[in-house]
């Protein structure tokens, strides 16, 4: 069945559509305010008079490029076009300021790449063992894999580690505003019904990265944004990069197998896995500059975020439960295609499936080619566009795509007093990342200790937060993670100690 | 005009505290405890935090890059007409329509911030063909591919 599968999606029509589904995947994913959710979600009534594979391959193909596209606006503008490509911008952006950014593209396009097809190789061969993890899973696990994810906060800002806690607790305490869940009271409304449904994540992350960035280059004095010097660079790089690469790859299994259990958990998805992958590479890489622009730190969060797209496909396919919200819509659509997701759907329904699983295949492959030359056209054009006109052009996609979310004005204007507040972080050496950091994981932490405390009334406390399996394993890389630098600058102290006493005595 | 210069650390702690106060008055509207627990653990870390900072700021010798002019930037004011003309953009969206008030603000921005030599007749113009053709991609992309419903005003 699985040769089936790719026989059925081999053919001229269907690959055209998988190509024409990449690339458009790529524009939705780099556009500010458009998320792959939303492309997908569009594009689902479309996919009914195609047929069941061609249907599916072209939602498959959206999914995986629009997960990828994100990282262009990351990288380029310092903009991460969808929230699972929040780490992207914290070393891609330093990188093509520094005239970097083709090596930057390249990367994440590779990681991508890789950890994509990774992912694909786990839901061939591995779905039903994994997708048991998934169910392992309660509230305590989703609690404390935010508090691991919030542990990169403490590693995020460039200057007093007190302003970035307090940026990451601004972030926390805005995700908190809304309906809330247990009472279904206003929280934090101040008296307008528009926050009733809280903070918009999208909105927020556009105004707190778009916002500052346009401002900041409308008072800049260059034509240019990046250093333009750099950005021409000689033949034969692109060797160096590939070597540069292959140096990463160590992060780049790493982060693929986060971005795999992570994808696998139902309601995470990208927007944590890319985090977590770049506060682990972070923590454990022996290489330094993380921050200013380095490889590794654009390979962790765009290798991880491409690996839910294979890893949050298992439960969907084999349980029927969707890993992220994408997947909510692709189990949508394979219902409507009259596909029943489920221990059975391999067996009732393979070669349909199965021809998805490598629509998905080929499409990661092509973003190989299309992305690379994309990403690398748009940043070179990117670098000869004049500040007067670049600067106005973010702010104008900033309000189109905030717009678009919810086709709210209140959405725009949330995102413009987010962008503010955004600017005023940047004039005060305060962290608008480990802002966003809150507000993402601020929900899921929430909602996690809220549900384990009301388990916790018909059991121990502590036997409900901190002695199950995967909670304690999280409470242990947490505080490994908080104190890594301690404990690194312990053992390289012990280290030239020991070197020191072995001269001596030699 | 003496550059007036402030620590951003003592500035930071104090807006913070205030910022935290007035979540934490919030608060009392809120009657589930389950609902209060998690924002009530975090305004009250980050007030104490706050404090800490601010106490610090006076203890310590000062880090060199807290202290700066806040509104020192060289072109402070592109900076201030970039924030005042994006609040008019979005107030005039409602009433002259998505499209037409970007065009404008596109060719208003861009003439504003560029230099002297940015404003003959021929660059006017391309200002304008460039703005124009920005506006009309990005809309209908939205519009038509994506089929978001943008605000018309008086034109479109």
């Amino acid at each position: 069945m699985v040769l089936e599968g790719l026989l059925a999606i081999l053919s001229v029509k269907n690959l055209i559509y998988v190509a024409l589904a990449t690339a458009g995947g790529l524009a939705i994913g780099a556009l500010p305010g458009l998320t792959a959710t939303m492309g997908v979600a569009l594009l689902v009534p479309l996919t009914f008079t195609m047929g069941p594979i061609s249907g599916l391959a072209v939602l498959g193909a959206i999914y995986m490029s629009a997960i990828y596209g994100g990282c262009f606006s990351a990288i380029l503008i310092n903009t991460p076009g969808t929230p699972g490509s929040i780490a992207t911008a914290f070393d891609g952006y330093p990188m093509a300021k520094k005239g970097e950014g083709d090596k930057a593209i390249f990367a994440a396009t590779y990681a991508s790449m890789i950890g994509g097809l990774l992912s694909l190789v786990a839901l061939f061969f591995l779905s039903p063992p994994l997708a048991r993890v998934a169910l392992k899973f309660g509230p305590p696990e989703y609690f404390w894999l935010a508090i691991f994810g919030m542990t990169v906060i403490s590693s995020l800002g460039e200057g007093s580690v007190i302003k970035t806690f307090l940026s990451g607790g601004i972030g926390l305490v805005l995700s908190c505003i809304g309906v809330t869940r247990m009472g279904g009271e206003l929280r934090f409304g101040f008296g307008w019904h528009e926050l009733q449904g809280g903070i918009e994540l999208v909105a927020a992350l556009i105004g707190l990265f778009c916002i500052p960035e346009a401002l900041n280059f409308m008072g800049m004095s260059g034509s240019s944004i990046y250093d333009v010097a750099f950005v021409k660079k000689k033949k034969g790089v692109w060797f160096s990069y590939i070597r540069e690469f292959w140096g990463t790859r160590v992060t780049l299994i790493r982060s693929t197998l986060i971005g795999i259990i992570i994808g696998i958990l139902p309601g995470a998805g990208g927007t944590i896995a890319n985090v977590v992958a770049y506060n682990d590479a972070k923590t454990y890489s022996k290489k330094k500059g993380f921050g200013k622009g380095i490889m590794d730190g654009v390979v962790a969060p765009e290798s991880a975020n491409n690996a839910t797209v294979g890893g949050g496909l298992i439960p969907t396919l084999t349980l029927g439960v969707p890993g992220t919200p994408v997947d909510a819509i692709i189990l949508g659509a394979l219902m409507l295609h009259s596909l029943q997701p489920g221990p059975q759907l391999f067996q009732k329904s393979g070669v349909v499936v199965y021809s998805f699983m490598w629509a998905l295949v080929i499409s990661t492959l092509m973003m190989g080619v299309i992305g690379l030359s994309i990403g690398v056209a748009t940043y070179r054009a990117v670098s000869k566009v004049p500040t007067r006109y670049l600067a106005p052009t973010i702010i104008f996609l900033s309000i189109i795509g905030s717009y678009a979310l919810r086709n709210s004005m209140a959405d725009v204007w949330m995102m413009l007093a987010l962008g503010l507040i955004g600017y005023g972080f940047r004039m005060l050496g305060m962290s608008t990342s480990a802002a966003v950091l809150g507000l993402v994981l601020g929900q899921i932490c929430e909602e996690g200790l809220v549900q384990a405390s009301i388990l916790s009334q018909a059991s121990s406390f502590y036997r409900v937060f901190f002695l199950r399996p995967i909670s304690a394993l999280l409470i242990l890389l947490s505080i490994l993670t908080l104190f890594w630098p301690v404990i690194a600058s312990l053992l390289a102290k012990r280290r030239s100690r020991k070197e020191d006493h072995e001269r001596a005595k030699g | 005009m003496k550059e007036r210069k402030v620590n951003t650390d003592r500035v930071s702690a104090v807006l913070v505290l205030i910022f935290s106060g007035i979540f934490l008055w919030q608060l009392r509207y809120v009657h589930s405890p389950l609902d209060v627990i998690f924002p009530r653990t975090i305004l009250i870390g980050m007030a104490a935090l706050s404090i800490f900072l601010f106490v610090r700021s006076f203890l310590r010798k000062p880090d060199p890059e807290s202290i700066k002019n806040l509104f020192g930037a060289e072109n402070r004011g592109k900076v201030l007409m970039g924030i005042l003309g994006t609040l008019l953009w979005l107030l005039l969206i409602p009433y002259m329509g998505f499209a037409t008030t970007s065009v404008v603000a596109l060719i208003a921005f861009s003439i504003a911030l560029g230099k002297g030599s940015d404003r003959t007749p021929k660059r006017l113009l391309s200002t304008v063909i460039v703005a124009s053709v920005i506006v009309f991609l990005i809309y209908c992309f939205f519009s038509e591919f994506m089929e978001v419903q943008l605000p018309k005003g008086v034109l479109f």
